[in-house]
């Protein structure tokens, strides 16, 4: 993984002197609230229901054990007692006060960690493939170009007053593990007509109130214009995007107003008149980020592996476990593991310190020392010997997060919800821990199949519920919370925004509603037919009828 | 009002400034230095810079600035308008005069900006800042100092890492 | 974390809200320094227990909430300062945001700062 050199940690460093200043003036009084707001938002910190939230970064989902430990004592030092993994692969802390501030992003950068641009209306955490770098079906490792960007966009002297936040995620492979579609700017690695590497280019992506998936608006960028072309979008949207509404104030609101054709046209105009003046990254920087991705020394070994094979057949459910959690690894001999931070009636994503130290060491022993974190808010051992899997999940056991459940309907991602958020209407995390016990039973959950549920708690979509195959958005109707869900959206390559079925279920009524739709797909479905393609060749009628007990 | 220079590795200070912003209608005196808002400019440029000693032109964030590129070289101040300090527009606006039109005078700011800003401001090409009593310059000539490092290439002269990581002064 | 852990009070409280007649007001916000949310009390100062908090039932009294908040506000003691509804007669906030916020959230009963409402 990345390495900070001097540059990088004399910049966070700097930051965090910074921010003591601001908090200090803050606190004396020379910063009003209004003013005070966007700086500290710039470093993650936010004003929710019952404190102050820091939201840490954690670039493109890849972390160290040493930072994970780190974490795990910030939590346990300045919080209480746990984290909050997210679906833009940042961890938040909810009881933070202001005073502290300083010193946990001081210990924070002593691992080369941060809080910078992890919310505030400027380019935020670039999100990458959870999956980088061990993929089969990679072409690139898309943490190169999401350090590349991670670098360029910090402190931005032009971007860091945008009309609006600023979301890009790249991925590597063709299959879209990173929800792209759904950001400001998706990059997805490609080869271009000559064979050489480059990138497709989506812009104006997004959830929220307006859910919109990107329109391609380059097929085929030459890797080393990189820079210059998200610097161009950037530069049309800050000077063209709306800022007199907050609510029509994100680039797919002027991609929409002016048609993806005339904003590609203006894009390109820009792009031409700074291609040349230095914006790209030198050859040879490139070279020395490229570098630190290289692969780990992995071990030559044959498959299959023979006591991977037997602790299988002695254990079932360490066999569903493998079925469902780990994933095909490119070198031979190795796996991915998810980290299901999904028990059945848990909070999603969240991890308590003792939890997180307890995945630091198992990766140190079986993962060359590294953890990903995914946008579906769970945790990756990217690197193991299949050898190790049946230690691993055993270990993982003993800390509670060894459900055989990644990519299955207990795999819910939930935002915060009226639980902690300001912001929110509803509250999320009651409902998906209602819908996680109801299907607890692994044969069941096994038998059918993969379905993403997502549980928004208002309207900006942090539980990317328009993405869900099945997807909850909490309300607020006269005091009462009220569920509406909608059907059929997709994150991935064939990303689609789900369409909502009809009025809101009660909270008490929600789960039923999910369980009638979940009993109707598999009565109508053919043999080995998953959730959203039988959703995809029925429609909706069925599964709506189902859902309010008509059928 | 205070107009404070605004340079890189400068303590900002207090300079004496000949610029007086037109009132509605008011004519400019001959041999002042004169600024108006640029609708008015679009009209009376002739005038102005026949009149006047120096013209400078204020915009704000709606402002397009390639209407103003055939005057910039014929302009001694451009003085960014700050209506509200998240207004973002005006970086882009104060980088495309300089790199893209050349603008060589001053470039002003004023208005709802924050000492913190000063940094992203100077880097995006402005020289001066006016500011109210109320101001803490004090601040301001600590929090402009506050990086000494840079990753993007922009209008201030100080190297950005890539530079120093390529003549090898990374590790 | 069982099923009958996660539904409070507050969830029932909630829905009564809708229909239940509003009481008093009482003045809230997040102590600046370190965001915890306190109340107005009676005696002018701030507690963070909602049950100590100054009721005002009449206009004149929820101005003098508002301007209590406006001072702290300006003297940076407080952010996020707003006058919310009651339940009949008591300090219990009526809405479910607020209840949440008066006790902690009701996913982690664990971290409650008080019994629930």
């Amino acid at each position: 993984m990345y390495i900070y050199d001097k540059f990088d940690q004399t910049i966070v460093r700097e930051r965090v002197a910074a921010f003591r200043d601001q908090v200090a003036r803050r606190l004396a009084g020379e910063l009003d609230e209004d003013h005070f707001r966007p700086l500290r938002l710039m470093n993650g910190l936010y004003l929710q229901l019952h404190a102050y939230m820091l939201r840490v970064a954690i670039p493109y989902g890849t972390l160290s054990s040493a930072q994970l430990r780190r974490l795990a004592y910030i939590a346990r030092k300045y919080d209480r007692g746990y984290g909050h993994f997210t679906t833009r692969q940042n961890i938040q802390y909810n009881w933070i006060k202001l005073e502290e501030a300083p010193d946990i992003l001081s210990d924070l950068a002593d691992v080369q960690m941060h809080g910078i641009q992890t919310s505030g209306n400027c380019i935020r955490n670039v999100t990458a493939d959870h999956f980088s770098g061990v993929a089969g079906d990679e072409i690139d490792d898309p943490r190169v170009t999401s350090e590349i960007l991670r670098q360029w966009s910090t402190f931005h002297p032009e971007f860091s007053f945008l009309p609006r936040k600023f979301k890009i995620a790249v991925t590597g492979a063709a299959h879209d593990r990173a929800a792209i579609k759904f950001h400001d700017i998706g990059i997805q690695v490609v080869r271009g007509p000559d064979g050489e590497v480059g990138y497709a280019i989506y812009a104006g992506g997004g959830m929220g109130r307006t859910p919109v998936v990107a329109p391609l608006i380059r097929g085929y960028l030459p890797k080393a214009e990189l820079l210059s072309y998200v610097e161009a979008i950037l530069r049309v949207y800050n000077r063209y995007g709306r800022r007199d509404n907050i609510y029509k104030a994100r680039i797919k609101i002027l991609v929409r107003e002016i048609g993806a054709a005339e904003f590609t046209r203006q894009v390109e105009e820009e792009w031409k008149l700074i291609r040349t003046t230095g914006v790209n990254l030198p050859a040879a920087e490139e070279a020395r980020i490229r570098r630190f991705f290289a692969p780990p020394p992995y071990d030559t070994i044959a498959e299959p592996v023979a006591s991977l094979t037997q602790a299988k057949a002695a254990s079932p459910a360490f066999a569903r476990w493998i079925e469902t959690n780990v994933h095909t690894h490119k070198v031979p001999g190795y796996a991915i593991v998810t980290i299901s931070l999904k028990p059945p009636g848990g909070i999603p994503g969240d991890a308590s310190a003792e939890q997180m130290e307890a995945i630091a060491d198992l990766a140190d022993r079986y993962s060359f020392a590294e953890i990903r974190v995914s946008h579906i808010q769970n945790l990756i051992l990217p690197n193991v010997k299949q050898a190790d899997l049946f230690a691993i999940w055993q270990a993982l056991g003993k800390i509670g997060f060894a459900d055989a459940n990644a990519g299955l309907i207990g795999d819910i991602i939930a935002c915060p919800g009226l639980d902690y958020c300001a912001l929110a209407n509803a509250r999320s995390i009651p409902i998906s821990q209602a819908i996680s016990e109801r299907f607890a039973d692994p044969a069941r959950s096994a038998e059918i199949g993969p379905l993403q549920i997502k549980i928004s708690g208002c309207i900006n979509a942090c539980g990317h519920h328009h993405a869900g195959h099945i997807g909850i958005l909490g309300v607020d109707r006269a005091g009462e919370e009220l569920y509406q869900i909608t059907l059929g959206g997709a994150a991935d390559q064939t990303a689609e925004i789900g369409a909502l079925i009809g009025p809101g279920f009660k909270s008490a009524d929600a789960v039923d509603a999910i369980e009638r739709i979940v009993d109707t797909y598999l009565k109508l479905r053919q043999p080995g037919e998953e959730f959203l393609v039988a959703y995809r060749r029925l429609g909706q009628a069925p599964f709506k009828e189902a859902a309010y007990g008509r059928a | 009002m205070a107009v404070l220079n605004l340079a890189p590795g400068e303590t900002p200070v207090a300079r004496p400034d000949p610029w007086v912003l037109l009132a509605d209608g008011e004519a400019p005196t001959v041999g002042a230095h004169v600024i108006v808002p640029f609708a008015r400019f679009k009209v009376e440029h002739n005038e102005l810079l026949a009149k006047a000693a120096a013209v400078g032109v204020a915009i704000g964030g709606a402002d397009v600035v390639e209407e103003l590129a055939p005057w910039v070289a014929r302009l001694q101040l451009v003085l960014l308008q700050f209506g509200v300090f998240k207004d973002g527009r005006l970086f882009t606006s104060a980088r495309l005069l300089r790199e893209r039109f050349g603008f060589r005078g001053d470039l002003r700011a004023t208005g709802d900006f924050i000492p913190d800003q000063a940094v992203f401001l100077l880097r995006s090409g402005v020289t001066s800042l006016e500011v109210g009593e109320a101001f803490p310059v004090e601040t301001l000539a600590r929090v402009v100092r506050a990086y000494s490092v840079r990753y993007q290439r922009a209008l201030d002269p100080q190297p950005v890492i890539i530079d120093q990581r390529l003549q090898g002064n990374g590790a | 974390m069982p099923r009958d852990e996660i539904e409070p009070s507050a969830v029932s409280a909630g829905r009564r809200a809708g229909r239940a007649a509003v009481g008093g007001k009482i003045a809230t916000a997040n102590r600046l320094r370190d965001g915890v949310v306190v109340y107005l009390d009676a005696a002018g100062g701030w507690t963070t227990e909602v049950a100590q908090a100054r009721i005002a039932h009449s206009s004149e009294d929820e101005q003098a909430l508002k301007a209590a908040l406006d001072s702290a506000v300006r003297a940076n003691l407080i952010v996020d300062a707003a006058v919310i509804d009651t339940r009949a007669a008591e300090s219990t906030p009526a809405r479910l945001r607020e209840q949440i916020r008066a006790v902690g959230p009701t996913v982690r009963p664990d971290l409650a700062r008080r019994k629930p409402l």
